[in-house]
């Protein structure tokens, strides 16, 4: 990368790794990843619970939790690596030019707390800024985020609010000092289908107000169809594609993505029987065998999966993979 | 808080107020042989046990002697001590103080030193500043208080000569005499407090360390330390509160031994000077009275934990 | 190695190693105890006037006291006191608690509401002060001991019971009230019990360990048979020679502290071992 060009990338994150170190013994959850984010992009990050994405998102702020810790690569964000900073530093970022929420927002809550001393936090721990003018600024964030009577919310306690407004509080802290990037950890998970849909609408007009580029982690196609604009596709800690949204769904070139978009019912179209993948996804332990870590469960698979390890190669214009036999899945 | 609450823990707190009075009032009663021939020796006459008896009102049913004795409590009159035959009220009532200056003090030196120690020891687990806490926390928990107070009374009165052996000032008349003298006795009852109380807050902390809400903390910016003292520190001390509060029995039982070894005019001394001379009203009185106090105290420490923790709205 | 696996290896091995230290002491001191008249080199009443308050020596590994007994002989048999009150004391009152426990538990109602009610007012009485109110109006003696200290601690099990019995209610009584009409109340015992017996076996160690304090207290002020040499008397009569003779007061605190220690760690280990609800993280 020529260093006197600037990265086009808000966020250039390359050959990331994450490992947890149980009982003597080295797992990676997030294995040599390496995607881009781009300004006011909505990039999805698909995969099954346990393929290191969430991982793969606090390693972005530096928030693994223990035993796990970042293990090699780097995160250029605004052409400065995030691996090199000091926790000072980082504290500076977080929160206030790389946000990022997660999905239960009962728990992500301080149960103590009444909504406009949690908000307020972000605003007086980034900005220099009397107490009256964070209450301001935390009244105007609960409304840029659809919160109906914001003077009364911020006297309310957490469990006080419903889920979706408690997500929504969560978003008016994550958004509130208007930073690059949002990290959206599993945020609708756990809400119910039309407050999931309010959010994503919510999401939708933060992209476009405030030309936010989000980090949406889900294991729900049908939220990356709704809101993204690229997508990767994550399987046991690694990437195996990336791509549009569009040209992911109209031309999914690994098997994995293929099946997984095919376990999808249709509403129109008749189903005799549901498409699964067989098999499981491997725990960590389990890695060690293939090279590809989806070849167990493959069905194109062959010998040179079982002992080369794919590389992301580049499918078509924009559309990478990695996988030795792409392309030979969607038949 | 509403006063509805309030009003709902009091009025609960009665049946168990009856219990404690009945537990108490038939302490008189539960004296073998005659109260009265107790009192006066066995060499009393006939007509001087039939005096005192009718006296003290022992020949009426027990049931309007318990309903007497309740009316008169209330009203502040215990009655009188048969050694000195000094309202009972009166002597409590001096000697109060002195006991909850000792108690008080002791919580406050306990919690000085256990709520600083249990944060580390959670935020740093596993480090020596961890293991050292849970040991001393370990062998505080098993050292008798009094053997304790005497250990500290050899090292620092005998041995080093530095603080008193025994005797007492109130530190209402010299506060700084008064303090000299309740260095030793505080530090008997309050590191075995703060043992206790050290383990609770260790534990409520690693409880808290791994709530969502401490990460949601990181997230916004906050340094590690930052997290853990604003956002955990209030949810931790709840059980903390609440131990101390169940503790506070055994601090009140612990200063009836460390006032006998300290030579600390206070109502523990009360009592045990009341039992070896067989002042049975007296006994009564006190005992009573520490009973509610300690009813108090928990009732007090219930609230304090609506206070911190607004999900409990009983 | 980060916190977390320094942790997991320290602790499985700790854990372990810390329990069994705590049920070697109490093995070691139950062995002490039964074995007392062979293992003490004197007996504990026997006085040596012209040794009174001599230091420790190799004659007298504890000293001797202001009427020449040998102290380390009176700590030895102290043993015996100590671990006759606490094991009674914990026997007793686990017994009575749990079977009250269970009465109230299972039948509710009015005798539900008076039997915890008199629980929650003998609760209202510090244990100490409790125990000193009913020796003084029984009188002070090793047996009065043992049942003052049991009352004090019956509410202790009787709670923990109930409330077993009040969680096991409401999960098994549908399938039991269908699966045998008759014999419920056996089928209660069958389920309840064993669900009771881990949180009983870790209450028990704690009340053992408070009953060694408690003991050691009450003789220390006095209470309690005189004659008999148990450590708290011993303490006692080791305060007016604090000057002259600290050994006297030093050692039998040693001892109980070692027995309490053993209980805890007893207890702690146990606590481990049948409590899986708590995470080992």
């Amino acid at each position: 990368m020529n260093p006197l060009q600037p990265s086009p990338y808000l966020l250039d994150c390359q050959g990331l790794s994450v490992t947890f170190r149980i009982d003597g013994r080295d797992f990676k959850a997030v294995n040599n990843v390496s995607f881009q984010l781009a300004r006011g992009e909505v990039l999805g990050v698909v995969g099954e619970s346990g393929c290191g994405k969430s991982m793969m998102a606090l390693a972005q702020l530096n928030l693994v939790p223990e035993p796990g810790y970042v293990s090699g690569g780097r995160i250029l964000f605004q052409d400065q690596d995030l691996r090199a900073k000091t926790e000072r530093q980082m504290q500076a970022i977080r929160g206030n030019r790389i946000s990022m929420i997660f999905q239960e927002p009962m728990t992500s809550l301080n149960p103590v707390f009444r909504i406009g001393r949690q908000v307020a936090e972000v605003f007086l721990k980034h900005q220099n800024i009397s107490r009256k003018e964070a209450g301001e600024l935390t009244l105007q964030a609960l409304e840029d985020v659809g919160i109906p009577a914001p003077h009364k919310c911020v006297n309310d306690y957490p469990h006080q609010l419903s889920g979706g407004m408690r997500q929504r509080v969560m978003i008016a802290m994550a958004i509130g000092c208007n930073p690059d990037i949002l990290i959206a950890d599993e945020a609708t998970t756990a809400l119910d289908v039309t407050i999931q849909a309010q959010i994503l609408e919510l999401m939708k007009s933060i992209v476009n107000r405030f030309d936010m580029s989000i980090l949406f982690i889900t294991h729900d196609l049908g939220l990356v169809a709704e809101l993204c604009d690229r997508v990767v596709v994550m399987y046991a800690g690694k990437i195996v594609e990336t791509a549009t949204v569009t040209d992911l769904f109209d031309n999914p070139v690994h098997p994995y993505t293929d099946r997984l978009l095919k376990s999808i019912p249709k509403i129109d179209s008749p189903v005799d029987e549901l498409t699964i993948i067989p098999g499981r996804v491997p725990n960590l332990t389990e890695l060690a065998r293939s090279f590809c870590p989806f070849e167990p469960r493959c069905l194109i698979s062959s010998e040179v999966c079982r002992n080369v390890s794919p590389e992301l190669q580049k499918a078509e214009k924009d559309h990478y993979v990695s996988c030795h036999h792409y392309g030979e899945a969607t038949s | 808080m509403s006063f509805s609450y309030l009003f709902k823990r009091l009025i609960a707190i009665i049946p168990v107020l009856v219990i404690v009075s009945l537990i108490t009032f038939s302490f008189i009663h539960l004296i073998p042989g005659d109260p009265a021939m107790a009192l006066l020796g066995i060499n009393a006459t006939p007509a001087q046990i039939n005096a005192l008896r009718s006296e003290m009102g022992l020949d009426q049913p027990l049931v309007l002697q318990y309903f007497n004795w309740l009316l008169r409590t209330f009203q502040g009159d215990m009655g009188v001590s048969y050694l000195s035959g000094r309202s009972i009220f009166q002597s409590v009532i001096e000697r109060l103080p002195h006991t909850l200056v000792l108690a008080l003090l002791s919580i406050f030196l306990s919690v000085l030193i256990a709520i600083p120690s249990g944060i580390i020891a959670a935020a740093r687990q596993n480090s020596i500043s961890d293991r050292f806490v849970m040991l001393f926390s370990l062998i505080g928990v098993s050292v008798p208080s009094f053997w304790l107070g005497i250990m500290l009374v050899i090292l620092f009165a005998v041995k080093l000569q530095w603080l008193p052996a025994s005797g007492y000032v109130s530190i209402f008349e010299d506060f700084s005499q008064g303090i000299y003298y309740l260095i030793l006795p505080t530090c008997s009852l309050a590191i075995v407090l703060a043992a206790v109380s050290a383990r609770m807050m260790r534990a409520s902390m690693l409880e808290i360390l791994r709530q969502d809400y401490i990460r949601t903390a990181r997230a916004k910016g906050l340094s590690r330390w930052a997290s853990i003292l604003k956002h955990g520190f209030k949810n931790s001390l709840i059980p903390v509160v609440t131990v101390i509060g169940i503790n506070f029995g055994w601090l009140l039982g612990g200063t009836v031994v460390i006032e006998t070894i300290f030579g600390i005019p206070g109502m523990g001394r009360l009592v045990i000077y009341s039992i070896m001379n067989r002042d049975y009203p007296m006994i009564q009185g006190v005992v009573l009275y520490m009973a509610v106090i300690y009813m108090l105290v928990n009732l007090l420490v219930d609230i304090l934990v609506t206070a911190l923790d607004s999900r409990i709205r009983y | 190695m980060t916190n977390l696996n320094r942790y997991r290896f320290y602790r499985s091995i700790k854990s372990n190693k810390l329990t069994l230290l705590g049920f070697a002491i109490i093995i070691i001191l139950t062995v002490i105890a039964l074995a007392a008249p062979f293992i003490a080199p004197f007996d504990p009443s026997d006085v040596h006037i012209t040794e009174r308050l001599k230091n420790p020596d190799l004659k007298y590994l504890m000293g001797t006291d202001e009427y020449g007994r040998d102290i380390f002989s009176r700590v030895i048999f102290g043993t015996r006191v100590s671990l006759q009150v606490s094991f009674l004391v914990t026997i007793i009152s686990t017994v009575i608690g749990t079977v009250i426990g269970l009465w109230s538990g299972y039948f509710g109602g009015v005798s539900d509401f008076i039997i915890m009610r008199t629980i929650d007012g003998l609760m209202s009485f510090p244990a100490l002060l409790l125990s000193l109110f009913i020796m003084a109006a029984f009188g002070s003696s090793t047996t009065n001991l043992i049942l003052a200290l049991s009352i004090v601690f019956i509410p202790n099990s009787a709670r923990l019971t109930r409330n077993a019995v009040l969680t096991i209610r409401e999960l098994e009584y549908v399938e039991s009230s269908r699966a045998c009409g008759a014999g419920t109340l056996r089928i209660m015992f069958d389920h309840i019990l064993p669900n009771c017996i881990p949180p009983l076996i870790i209450n028990s160690t704690v009340v053992f360990g408070y009953a060694i304090l408690s003991e050691a207290a009450l003789s220390f002020l006095g209470f309690g048979d005189s004659s008999i040499s148990s450590w708290g008397a011993i303490l006692s009569d080791g305060r007016d020679f604090i000057f002259q003779a600290p050994w006297i007061s030093i050692y039998p605190g040693i001892a109980i502290s070692i027995f309490v220690l053993g209980a805890n760690l007893t207890g702690d280990g146990l606590r481990d071992i049948l409590d899986p609800r708590m995470e080992k993280i």
